[in-house]
């Protein structure tokens, strides 16, 4: 498999601001902020019951995946397959999965589910340009 | 495929403003605008260009065009590219084409429909952008731990 080139443009999710990258980069910090920032994609396929998961990359919860979080922030995308509980914030597209169940507030820029799925009374703000995430790279679908 | 002698539709056409309060029972398809409450047992579609204004209760709803108001369906919701939803949506199957607008509470399950109107939660606290380096706070130990 071609190995990613050319530099990749990122968003801090601790100030916002935004600065280019190795397009194989795992992790970084901000220049401006100097806090540390996940490039990298997150893979759920287990229960994982945190406070955050924030990252550059995208969150994709896996079919035996069961995340429970405050807040989940991905910049190019979240793909729900499993069982979501969390307040998301996307900079790209969310797709819910035909057997997925979600719970929680979703700001995404654009979304899109299956027939089939559990959503239970959150607040879904479709597309929320207030993001400041629009211009950036979007996720490929999973 | 149905049999076109027995299936009624309904067409309000796209040049039509209608106000008030519709009924019925097979299918509806609106081109137009419409303002008020619909109230329907078989399937409304709202066509590209359309507005629909209106409290919404179907069994079967497709939107294409533009809907302002709170949607309840007993079998299934179904928003194209193209369609802008505000308000809530009650449904016990949904499909959002990527591109869709959406705004609201979503409610969507098998049982979901069965319940009626959405439980309205308080969303004056809800999701917000995280503040720059804004950690969560960690919450205050339970006076009744003991080590």
């Amino acid at each position: 498999m071609a190995k990613p080139s050319g530099p990749r443009r990122l968003q801090c999710y601790h100030c916002r601001h935004r600065f280019d990258v190795g397009a194989q980069t795992h992790t970084t910090s901000c220049p401006k902020c100097s806090k540390m920032l996940l490039v990298d994609d997150v893979i759920i396929n287990t229960l994982q019951a945190v406070r955050k998961i924030q990252t550059c990359g995208k969150v994709v919860v896996q079919k035996k995946g069961r995340v429970i979080a405050q807040l989940i922030e991905a910049h190019e995308g979240v793909f729900v397959e499993g069982v979501l509980d969390a307040n998301v914030i996307s900079g790209g597209l969310v797709k819910i999965g035909a057997k997925a169940l979600w719970k929680g507030d979703c700001r995404a820029l654009s979304i899109s589910i299956e027939l089939g799925s559990t959503i239970s009374g959150g607040y879904f703000v479709i597309p929320d340009d207030e993001l400041g995430l629009s211009d950036l790279p979007r996720g490929e679908q999973v | 495929m149905a049999d076109p002698t027995t299936q009624t539709t309904t067409v309000i056409g796209a040049d039509t403003h209608i106000k008030g309060d519709m009924s019925f029972d097979s299918t509806a398809r609106i081109l137009g605008s419409f303002e008020g409450t619909i109230s329907a047992k078989g399937e409304l579609q709202i066509a590209n260009g359309a507005t629909c204004k209106a409290t919404v209760e179907a069994g079967k709803v497709v939107v294409d065009g533009e809907v302002d108001g709170n949607l309840t369906a007993r079998e299934r919701v179904e928003l194209t590219a193209k369609a802008k939803m505000k308000g809530d949506l009650v449904s016990a199957r949904l499909v959002v084409a990527e591109g869709a607008s959406f705004v609201g509470h979503c409610t969507v399950g098998p049982d979901a429909a069965k319940g009626g109107a959405p439980t309205r939660t308080d969303h004056s606290q809800g999701i917000s952008e995280p503040k720059p380096g804004g950690l969560v706070q960690p919450k205050q130990p339970d006076p009744t731990f003991r080590k």
